[in-house]
């Protein structure tokens, strides 16, 4: 009853945990959930109480032990059904342990990611249809039609940087491989492998700002600079040369080759809308994430979170878009 | 006999991709330094109104408009076509006396650096210094890569053979690299 009750109350508790990993909206409020996380840690444990299920498996390997000893009067029929009897508990038990720390790690880390977007000044959005946005995108930017399918965009964060609304987005697709094969009897097989991808990016909504597009074939003229580091980095495409020439003066140039060489692609509508593709490692949820069964440790890192470097990066990318446009 | 035409095709084509290599990096080194003129000619555009600044106020010291009247001259010097890198040293240590003494004089006299026109004027020089710092140092790593091209091996065989061509300059502002005791010994 007291164990039963001991994972009653941290399961409880880190329900309560889970719903503050989606409401925290400030600093304060996570300063909040650390100082719960700390009562809480005074006197309980962030470790469920596997009394139950260790003896469980310890029951499965006796009987699994005891189908194979000989020695035991048992007729076929029985060990066999000894082995299975034995899986039917121990497997349970065994994922029952396995999810339980699935879910201690899984709400420490939506906590901590929360407090990470916080600290780098994005708020997670979940008012959206993932694949009804997909879709949107998809008619607007090329990006987004990669993939055979399964195509939606799993998470966004919104931000800014000044003035220049920005939303930050994870795009997940699966892409399907046929292979076909065909035996010594001249059976053709079709085999589908099916692996799941993701691209990570921004939409920037910039003014005046529609005329170039990097690494992407958005227009049909041509661009390059003196710069061959450049010119290997980024292949530009633009509306027209001059427009190309006066945003990439040689102070641009070489800003995007030593500061921003981590751009992927840029695409831009004719709304002045980009579509900046970059390095996973700008999304919160990439960050080393700190364990919550070692309580202080976590609670300190969750109210001094990482910050996220490649976000810091595009964010004055962005800046200095703005300012040589 | 075939295995020998196969090798001397396979020669051939080697040395061409070779020879247009270094061309195409002695042609990307040549468009840098065009740059580098293009942006400081430019800086022209801010001389007219130098000298119309110096008449105006007699805050400037006497010897400004001809610190501005030797620097006019010595970026008309500078040709696009033909790359001179002491010509370009000349220009920027003048322009850096030019600059620095505009500057000087509107940090000493804050009624001159607080109008308008002097406020736009320093912020068009520095945007022009920067652009020029910047395509100088394209330059400078475009001359690295066309003499690393035509250095190594086997570019410099083809070089010596076929294309002859001399390493470039790469482009040091004086007054920069004299000062320091510590000379690298390459």
């Amino acid at each position: 009853m007291g164990q039963n009750s001991r994972n009653k109350v941290l399961k409880n508790h880190l329900e309560e945990l889970k719903a503050h990993a989606i409401t925290a909206k400030t600093e304060q409020d996570i300063s909040r959930v650390a100082k719960h996380i700390s009562d809480f840690a005074r006197k309980n444990k962030y470790q469920f109480n596997h009394t139950l299920t260790f003896i469980g498996i310890g029951l499965a390997v006796l009987a699994i032990l005891l189908s194979f000893w000989s020695q035991m009067d048992l007729t076929y029929e029985q060990r066999i059904w000894l082995r299975i009897g034995s899986g039917l508990v121990g497997i349970p038990c065994i994922v029952i342990i396995y999810l339980r720390f699935a879910l201690i790690k899984r709400v420490g880390d939506q906590l901590y990611v929360r407090s990470v977007a916080i600290n780098a000044g994005i708020e997670r959005d979940y008012n959206f249809d993932s694949k009804a946005y997909w879709k949107e995108l998809r008619h607007i930017f090329p990006l987004f039609k990669c993939g055979d399918e399964s195509q939606s965009i799993t998470k966004r964060y919104l931000g800014g940087v000044d003035t220049t609304p920005f939303t930050l987005f994870e795009f997940k697709y699966v892409k399907v491989t046929r292979s076909t094969s065909t035996d010594s009897k001249g059976r053709t097989r079709t085999t589908e492998t099916r692996s799941t991808h993701f691209k990570y990016g921004m939409l920037v909504q910039f003014d005046d700002f529609n005329y170039l597009s990097i690494n992407t074939r958005r227009f049909a003229t041509k661009w390059d600079s003196a710069s061959r580091s450049f010119n290997k980095l980024f292949k530009v495409r633009c509306a027209s040369e001059i427009q190309a020439a006066k945003f990439f003066d040689p102070k641009v140039v070489l800003g995007f080759e030593d500061n921003f060489s981590f751009l992927k692609s840029m695409d831009v509508n004719a709304n002045s809308v980009a579509c900046l593709e970059l390095p996973d490692s700008v999304f919160p949820s990439k960050v080393r994430k700190p364990s919550l069964r070692n309580t202080n440790d976590f609670v300190q890192q969750l109210l001094k979170p990482a910050r996220i470097p490649m976000l810091d990066s595009a964010k004055k990318l962005i800046q200095f878009i703005n300012e040589n446009k | 006999m075939i295995a020998s035409l196969i090798i001397a095709v396979v020669v051939i084509i080697a040395i061409v991709i070779l020879y247009n290599q270094i061309i195409a990096n002695l042609n990307r080194a040549k468009r840098a330094w065009s740059d580098v003129i293009t942006y400081e000619k430019l800086k022209q555009d801010v001389i007219p109104q130098l000298s119309e600044l110096t008449e105006n106020f007699k805050e400037f010291e006497s010897d400004f408009i001809q610190k501005v009247t030797a620097l006019r001259e010595s970026i008309d010097d500078l040709d696009e076509d033909k790359i001179d890198v002491e010509a370009l040293a000349q220009v920027e240590t003048k322009s850096k006396a030019v600059f620095s003494s505009f500057k000087a004089t509107a940090e000493s006299y804050p009624e001159l650096g607080a109008t308008k026109i002097v406020q736009e004027l320093m912020d068009e020089i520095s945007d022009k210094n920067e652009n020029v710092a910047a395509a100088i140092t394209i330059y400078n790593r475009s001359v690295e890569h066309f003499n690393n091209s035509i250095e190594m091996i086997p570019y410099n065989l083809v070089n010596s053979a076929f294309a002859k061509k001399e390493p470039l300059l790469n482009f040091h502002q004086s007054g920069t690299v004299e000062s320091y005791d510590y000379k690298p010994n390459f």
